[in-house]
């Protein structure tokens, strides 16, 4: 509620040297390099695809794999982040799709070597798609989302950084989570440990 | 609130505006009052408790989702070295694609010829329909044919929608069939094929996607010139159902590259061409009245359920535009631009700058809202408080001139309780009671939010009210056209005469609401027939009523007032009356009104629209004094420094005072209005303080009138506390105010010491409720901020 012109942003800069570098899942385009890209996404997504798979081998390979398909075609990517969670994940589940049920008990198995449980390994998908789904939504309601999640402000305060007005931030947060239970609800998850 | 009579289980569906409730709700953003309420209704409603409990997770996924993981992972280390090799080597694109890529690639352009050929053997069937039927059509069939053409139209658009709802499903089932393998007991043979995208064909897909969209809008849009009947539209519109399906192909295969690319684009051609129908519509309409029972009818299309009226063509481009915007293609791209309001001046050097002008636009609209936010117990926003809306909205009993006088002009000064050396003035400008006889005619266009959140009770009898009053406003020269709007907008009443006006009110009572509130369309078909209705003569203003938040179509205020500035220039003026104070966008309202003689009110409570509300709005459709500017010329060996409390959103540069061409605010006959300001006397000085100047357009005679009075020196201006009432009163309201506002000023006010000032306005002016509800105010923000 204390309204000190403009200098309210740098107020909250404590925060930033974590996101400074393009965050899990959402933040800026990627400016930088392929390389960059890699070295900031690298954790995400072997979260992800381990979430997907369940065996922390057969995920590095299809990360390095993903990755070798995007290099090819960097140019022509608008979106390498959204590109990346997405091919991934399609190479998880033809992964998955492949290899079926010989692997299950391996998959068993190799979950149980890891400590892995199963509710862990849902999460672990869980989060990986909505981290997808933020870094194929526009612009707009990404920043918004942070703002919101990562930030922790109130409407009020993203209004004043946005210049959206306070109706508008509530009702495009209001519609992107809409979409983002719609779509999470398509990916088959529900609830938080998926 | 009707939880009774709504189905129950789980997945009952809930309303767009309940849901909006809930998730502020969840977030944290809803007040006390509106939690408890929603609590109570979560209990009762178990679907709204599941909506809760997933929104809950969602939230809870989403704040994993945007943070670091907590334990990091890395490939292990011979992998992560090779991989970083091949990543940091230019990229192996002399191999060339696979050869399951280049099947696929083919496949895909096989896909996009088909469906370009689709839509061009559409367009070409289309036409040569059009064009055979205008051969044999009679003159006189030409009226019907328009009228059908109206509904035909909309089914063609309808159809339009339906080909991106059925995108949308694509896609929804793009996204879904790779889960299906996910999971382990699925058949193998659902799984996702394309595994990465191919992105080099998405342009040209996305061309020729273009190319058949406005393949398929353009028949409807050229028709209207052709004059067609309806029979044949269904048939068209059948011949499009079937195109319909090849173009998704074309569209859902760029939609499997991972949504990489941007349908921005080609949608924005097809909105573009909606305003452009509806002008055509529009006039068809008018043609219809024109040749239809040659009597006067008083209104043209009343009966939403009739489904053919003018303001349905904008129905096309409004409904494609949302669908869009759902599939999360944003189409109003909203770059984050600031709002560009000026921050609270600081002081300014009388020798520097002896000029202080500003457009004298009163209102009390801020005082009403943060009056409701602390009876609510919130401190108001701080960009919502605005300290000439605080202290404008009392009635300080200045003197009222006589007719042939024109303006009065009041000043008073206290010392400043907060500041060294600094006096408070204030200046207090009033305008004959009796203003214009009624001579000039109205010419309105009232705008009355339909959303389903007009239907709370309170807020829908302050509505009613309102319009009642405005109503009973009218006289018999007097025009109004009624514009209810939600989604989209739809014409309820077309130039009716101000004594038939009351049927106005019946209609609005049985127009059904909707969901969603969509004031950019609403402002330009407002617009539009405002244009239509205008008359030179006459007052012409759009007057739009409201209770919330546009969150349809563009939203962003600096947009919309740009539209309600292109209206002021051709000569009409643009007010707003938010109704119930606790949800209405004042950022939005005040934006609009901000400029020229726009009027801003809040009606909380039917009572308030009988009260305030009436007078407020009697005044500014007829005002008494038009383009009222002030300046102040202050003394620089008199004057140190000054600083105007608030109109920090209407001043004006110096030149601007005599420039009539600069628009400025009316006032109201009878109207007090009130500047106040903090000034630095010099005591070693010579001479009085100042000069002011007020310079408006007298309605009665359209003439110029410039007045000027000295503004003296009070070498002993009283404390604050034993000031006049009226200063104190002044004095108070705007302190108050800019404690509110905070900024550099308000952490120099100390509450405690205006006690004394508040005790004894709350003694002088124990008959006027106003006064007693800022004392109110005052120690409710003591108490919040424990001051």
């Amino acid at each position: 509620m204390e309204p000190l012109m403009s200098d309210k942003p740098q107020g909250r800069a404590p925060a930033a040297p974590e996101v400074a570098f393009p965050s899990p899942g959402g933040g800026e385009q990627v400016q930088g390099s392929i390389a960059d890209l890699f070295l900031a996404e690298e954790s995400a997504l072997l979260h992800f695809a381990i979430g997907i798979v369940g065996q922390r081998a057969v995920a590095e390979e299809l990360v390095q794999e993903a990755f070798l398909r995007l290099h090819k075609v960097w140019d022509q990517v608008e979106n390498p982040r959204g590109w990346l969670y997405r091919s991934l994940r399609n190479l998880a589940l033809n992964h998955l799709r492949d290899r079926p049920r010989e692997d299950e008990l391996d998959t068993e198995r190799a979950s149980a070597d890891q400590e892995l449980p199963r509710e862990e390994l849902g999460r672990s998908e869980a989060v990986g798609t909505v981290r997808m789904l933020l870094a194929e939504m526009p612009e707009e309601d990404r920043t918004l989302i942070q703002l919101k999640y990562q930030e922790e402000l109130k409407y009020q305060e993203i209004s004043r950084r946005t210049g959206l007005s306070v109706g508008n931030v509530g009702f495009r947060l209001h519609h992107a989570l809409r979409q983002l239970l719609d779509d999470l609800r398509k990916a088959g998850i529900e609830g938080s440990q998926g | 609130m009707n939880t009774n009579d709504t189905p129950s289980g789980e997945n009952a569906p809930i309303t767009p505006e309940l849901e909006a409730r809930v998730v502020a709700w969840v977030e944290g953003e809803a007040s006390e009052a509106e939690a408890s309420l929603l609590a109570q209704v979560a209990a009762e409603r178990p679907e709204v408790a599941a909506l809760k409990r997933r929104l809950e997770e969602a939230r809870l996924l989403i704040s994993r989702a945007v943070r670091p993981d907590g334990t990091p992972l890395r490939l292990s280390e011979g992998r992560r070295e090779e991989l970083m090799r091949a990543l940091s080597a230019p990229a192996p694109r002399a191999e060339g694609p696979s050869l399951a890529a280049i099947r696929q690639k083919q496949r895909r352009e096989r896909q996009v010829l088909l469906a370009a050929a689709a839509c061009l053997t559409c367009g070409v069937f289309l036409t040569f329909l059009f064009r055979s039927e205008n051969l044999s059509l009679k003159d006189g069939a030409k009226m019907e044919a328009r009228a059908e053409l109206l509904e035909a139209r909309q089914s063609v658009s309808q159809e339009k929608e339906q080909v991106i709802t059925y995108k949308r499903e694509r896609l929804s089932e793009e996204a879904a069939s790779p889960v299906a393998v996910s999971l382990p007991a699925m058949p193998a043979d659902e799984a996702p094929e394309a595994e990465a995208p191919a992105p080099g064909s998405v342009a040209k897909s996305a061309r020729i996607l273009n190319t058949a969209r406005s393949l398929a809008a353009a028949p409807a849009f050229d028709s209207g010139s052709l004059g067609v009947t309806a029979r044949d539209l269904p048939a068209a519109a059948v011949s499009l159902s079937v195109a319909a399906p090849k173009v998704v192909s074309a569209e859902s295969s760029i939609a499997s590259f991972g949504e990489v690319s941007n349908p921005i684009p080609h949608t924005f051609g097809a909105y573009r061409s909606a305003p452009a129908a509806a002008d055509a519509i529009g006039g068809a309409v008018l043609d219809k009245k024109a040749s239809g029972t040659g009597g006067p009818a008083p209104f043209s299309a009343i009966v939403p359920e009739g489904g053919t009226y003018a303001a349905n063509p904008t129905l096309a481009g409004t409904r494609l535009r949302s669908d869009l915007k759902d599939a999360g293609s944003s189409v109003n791209v909203v770059t984050a631009q600031f709002l560009q309001e000026a921050p609270p001046a600081a002081e300014s050097n009388a020798s520097k700058d002896p000029f202080s002008t500003f457009s004298l636009h009163v209102g009390d609209v801020s005082f009403k809202l943060a009056r409701e936010a602390l009876a609510r117990g919130e401190l108001p926003a701080p960009s919502a408080v605005r300290p000439e809306e605080f202290y404008n909205a009392f009635d300080y009993g200045d003197p009222t001139p006589a007719m042939a006088e024109k303006v009065s002009c009041r000043t008073e000064q206290a010392a400043d309780p907060f500041a060294q050396q600094r006096n408070l003035l204030r200046i207090a400008m009033r305008v004959p009671a009796t203003g214009r006889d009624g001579a000039q005619p109205l010419r309105l266009t009232v705008l009355v939010d339909t959303s389903g959140s007009m239907e709370r009770e309170d807020r829908r009898v302050a509505s009613r009210r309102a319009m009642e009053v405005l109503v009973s406003l009218l006289r018999s020269s007097d025009r109004i056209t009624l514009i209810g709007f939600a989604r989209t907008p739809r014409l309820l009443a077309d130039q009716v005469p101000g004594d038939k006006a009351g049927a106005v009110l019946d209609t609005l009572a049985r127009t059904p609401s909707e969901g969603g509130t969509n004031l950019e369309e609403a402002i330009r078909l407002a617009g539009e027939l405002a244009g239509r209705q205008f008359l030179a003569s006459a007052q012409n203003r759009v007057v739009l009523l409201t209770d919330g938040v546009t969150n349809l179509g563009d939203a962003v205020p600096a947009h919309l007032s740009l539209m309600v500035e292109a209206l002021r220039q051709k000569g009409i003026a643009f007010d707003a009356c938010g109704i119930g104070g606790d949800g209405i966008d004042d950022q939005v309202l005040e934006a609009l009104t901000r400029k020229g003689s726009g009027r801003y009110y809040v009606v909380n409570s039917p009572e308030d629209a009988d009260s305030g509300f009436a007078a407020q709005l009697a005044g500014a459709l007829r005002p008494a004094a038009e383009n009222v500017k002030v300046q102040v010329r202050f003394n620089p060996s008199r004057v140190g420094s000054y600083r105007l409390v608030g109109f920090d959103q209407h001043r004006l540069a110096t030149e601007d005072f005599r420039d009539d061409a600069v628009a400025a605010a009316a006032l109201a006959a009878g109207e007090n209005a009130v500047a106040l300001y903090e000034v630095e006397p010099l005591p070693q000085g010579e001479g009085e303080l100042g000069e002011v100047f007020v310079r408006f357009r007298d309605a009665t005679t359209g003439a110029v009138v410039e007045r000027s009075w000295t503004l003296p020196y009070e070498p002993a201006a009283p404390a604050l506390d034993r000031a006049a009432p009226s200063m104190q009163l002044a004095g108070a309201a705007a302190l108050l105010a800019e404690k509110l506002q905070g900024g550099p000023r308000s952490e120099s006010i100390r509450l405690g010491e205006l006690a004394p000032v508040l005790a004894s306005l709350r003694n002088h002016y124990s008959h006027a409720p106003r006064v007693q509800d800022l004392a109110a105010m005052y120690e409710q923000v003591r108490r919040i901020r424990r001051e």
